[in-house]
């Protein structure tokens, strides 16, 4: 007998049940469609969260004060006292041919009042280059300008959302003056939402001012950290060991740290991918259960048509011929239940994509309908032997 | 002329929870190609055992069993079942078609394992079904057929293959006289036509078709 009969004949065994067959796949496609869409949307996180690093830069080099722990993110270079100089910025900048800019920041906190209103948030101390680094575009307004950071000017540009705190969404606020801190500012402009968070928090919770400014204001006379842009995505790693070098030269290993902003998006898509794989084992588990089903139903199967096995043995097919026959009936469950899956999954990874970007991945697909397939082989090899192995005279005497 | 088939002091012991039971006590029989045997005998007298031996569904505990002068005890499954689709047509007492499976299709079922293509397949279980006179019955599913007529879709499965022996336990035991007679009218019609056919019976009428008659008891040859 060769294989388009076996075929044949399974389709037609399974169409004769065509209720039971549904049901007995039913623990396939809810499984196959699981493990589809849990990859899907832990695959689709794992992209966004990406995409918000690009957003911030993704060849942006962070310069730390003291020994900072990549998993603690920036926030924990906070804690020590800084050891750069503004000469270390063109000291960087001449270092490396691998590095297109750097940028000194300094950092204070502010509490800001307007017309009554009042709100507080960071406040950095900026040259002009920071937003080409950083990726910033006004919305209203303009941003820090170098000349504005040759005379210490006293203008502020908002990120996005003090702006809504203290002026109300979508309203300009360029023009007017606000207190921050005690002393006037003009606001010159508001930077365009990036939305979410980023390295940094949420990247439009801050405001700008000139680094000049800033230094007289917090009473700071160093730089507390600095941006370095890469010429382009392959040589951050270069412009990261430039950097290190130069500062090596004037400081100790400890008083600073070099950060790529790749590393921490490293460490978090590392974490993603484990619960993506946590999120399609706990979907497997449903697939293996659809599995010992598909097994279930085979031996009942197998029982119910003792006689016909019986009698297919009586007319001449061989141990091998039954054996093929239920093998190939539960494979095709499977495999018709997990391409039924597969679209659902598909289906529903759609649905949730209104919400979360999720996306479809070609090995999820893969993975389960090869996980589908051996799943019919494997469970369906013991009914299958069981059937092969029937005497025919008992087989025929069944009732 | 040689034989076709024969049967050399075979026995078959069943075991059940330590109490043996002799159903075959070292039973020679010959049957000659084109011969129209009847085996008779009392229920429990071993005819279908024999039977069963003769047919390769079953193995004998002692003696040998040649067909076309091959040894059959020394085949494994896989050869048994080859030997089954060639070389034996068996008909049922309760004839075995398979449920929700057109007439057609039942009588193609030895085909299909022996390898015969599609086209030529349906040719031949088309042709055999019109020698048993179930022309008009063709797709029609068992259930939709009387006793008479799905005894006869079972002939026709048996002599599709062409085999070199027709086996039939007692094919008319579930059925009424006529439908009986009607049988028996087909199994003389391919005996004429050369066939070899071995016949399980209580009924004397239906030996009566037969030209020669074995008779068991107690496993033995009388
Ligand atoms: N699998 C078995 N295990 C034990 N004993 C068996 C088995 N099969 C048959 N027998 C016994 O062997 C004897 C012969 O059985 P067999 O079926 O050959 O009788 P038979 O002549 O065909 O009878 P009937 O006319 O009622 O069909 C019986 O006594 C039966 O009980
Ligand atoms: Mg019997």
């Amino acid at each position: 007998m060769n294989f388009t009969e076996y075929i044949k004949l399974a389709i037609n065994a399974l169409r004769t049940n065509k209720t039971r067959s549904l049901l007995t796949m039913l623990g396939i496609i809810i499984g196959v469609a699981s493990v589809i869409l849990l990859v899907s949307i832990g695959t689709g996180l794992q992209k966004w969260v990406t995409e918000q690093f690009q957003s911030m830069g993704a060849n942006t080099i962070m310069v730390m004060a003291g020994d900072v722990d990549v998993t603690q993110g920036p926030r924990g270079a906070m804690m020590s006292a800084s050891k750069f100089e503004l000469s270390d910025v063109a000291d960087i900048e001449r270092g490396s041919d691998a590095i297109k800019q750097v940028s000194p920041m300094v950092q204070g906190f502010g509490s800001f009042s307007y017309g009554g209103k009042t709100s507080s948030t960071e406040v950095w101390g900026l040259w002009e280059n920071y937003f080409d680094i950083a990726k910033f575009e006004p919305e209203y307004g303009r941003i820090i300008t170098q000349n504005d950071v040759e005379r210490s000017r006293r203008v502020i540009v908002l990120g996005n959302k003090p702006s809504k705190d203290l002026f109300g969404d979508g309203a300009n606020p360029v023009g007017k003056t606000l207190t921050l801190n005690d002393v006037q500012f003009e606001i010159v402009g508001v930077l365009k939402s990036k939305g979410g968070g980023g390295a940094m928090g949420s990247a439009d919770d801050f405001t700008a001012i000139p680094i000049t400014t800033a230094m007289r204001q917090f009473d700071r006379d160093r730089p507390f950290m600095m941006f370095i842009e890469a010429i382009d995505s392959e040589h951050v790693a270069q412009a990261k060991t430039d950097a290190e070098k130069v500062l090596l030269r004037r400081l100790e290993d400890d008083e600073f740290t070099v950060l790529e902003s790749t590393q921490l998006l490293e460490t978090i898509t590392q974490f993603l991918s484990v619960i993506t794989a946590a999120l399609g084992g706990i979907a497997g588990i449903s697939l293996l259960v659809g599995g010992i089903g598909i097994m279930n139903i085979m031996l009942v199967s197998v029982t119910e048509r003792t006689r016909e096995i019986g009698l297919r043995k009586a007319v001449g097919a061989t141990p091998r011929d039954i054996m093929m026959q239920f093998l190939i009936e539960s494979v095709i469950l499977s495999l018709f239940g997990g391409a039924i899956g597969i679209g659902l999954g598909s289906l529903g990874s759609l649905g949730i994509n209104q919400f979360i970007g999720t996306s479809v991945t070609l090995w999820s697909v893969l993975l389960a309908f090869g996980f589908s397939a051996s799943i019919g082989i494997i469970f369906g090899v013991t009914p299958a032997i069981r059937a092969a192995r029937l005497d025919p005279i008992e087989a025929l005497r069944y009732e | 002329m040689t034989s076709l088939l024969s049967v050399v002091n075979v026995s078959k012991v069943y075991q059940m929870d330590g109490v043996v039971f002799q159903a075959l006590d070292s039973v020679s029989l010959s049957i000659k190609k084109g011969e129209f045997v009847a085996i008779m005998g009392p229920s429990g007298s071993g005819k279908s055992t024999i039977m069963h031996i003769i047919g390769c569904l079953d193995r004998p505990t002692s003696g040998k069993v040649f067909i076309e002068g091959k040894d059959i005890f020394k085949a494994d499954d896989q050869e048994l079942a080859e030997i089954r689709n060639t070389h034996i047509g068996f008909v049922f007492q309760q004839f075995n078609l398979l449920r929700k499976t057109s007439s057609l299709s039942n009588v193609e079922l030895p085909l299909i394992y022996a390898k015969v293509p599609a086209n030529e397949r349906h040719e031949r279980a088309k042709a055999t079904l019109v020698e048993v006179g179930l022309s008009d019955k063709m797709s029609n599913f068992p259930s939709q057929l009387s006793g008479g007529q799905q005894q006869r879709v079972a002939i026709a499965r048996a002599l599709v293959t062409n085999p070199s022996i027709i086996l039939a336990d007692e094919p008319t035991g579930n059925l009424d006289s006529k439908s009986g007679r009607d049988i028996m009218t087909i199994f003389d019609r391919f005996h004429k036509a050369g066939k070899t056919i071995i016949l399980v019976t209580h009924e004397k009428d239906i030996a009566k078709h037969a030209k020669r008659i074995i008779s068991l008891k107690d496993g033995k040859i009388i």
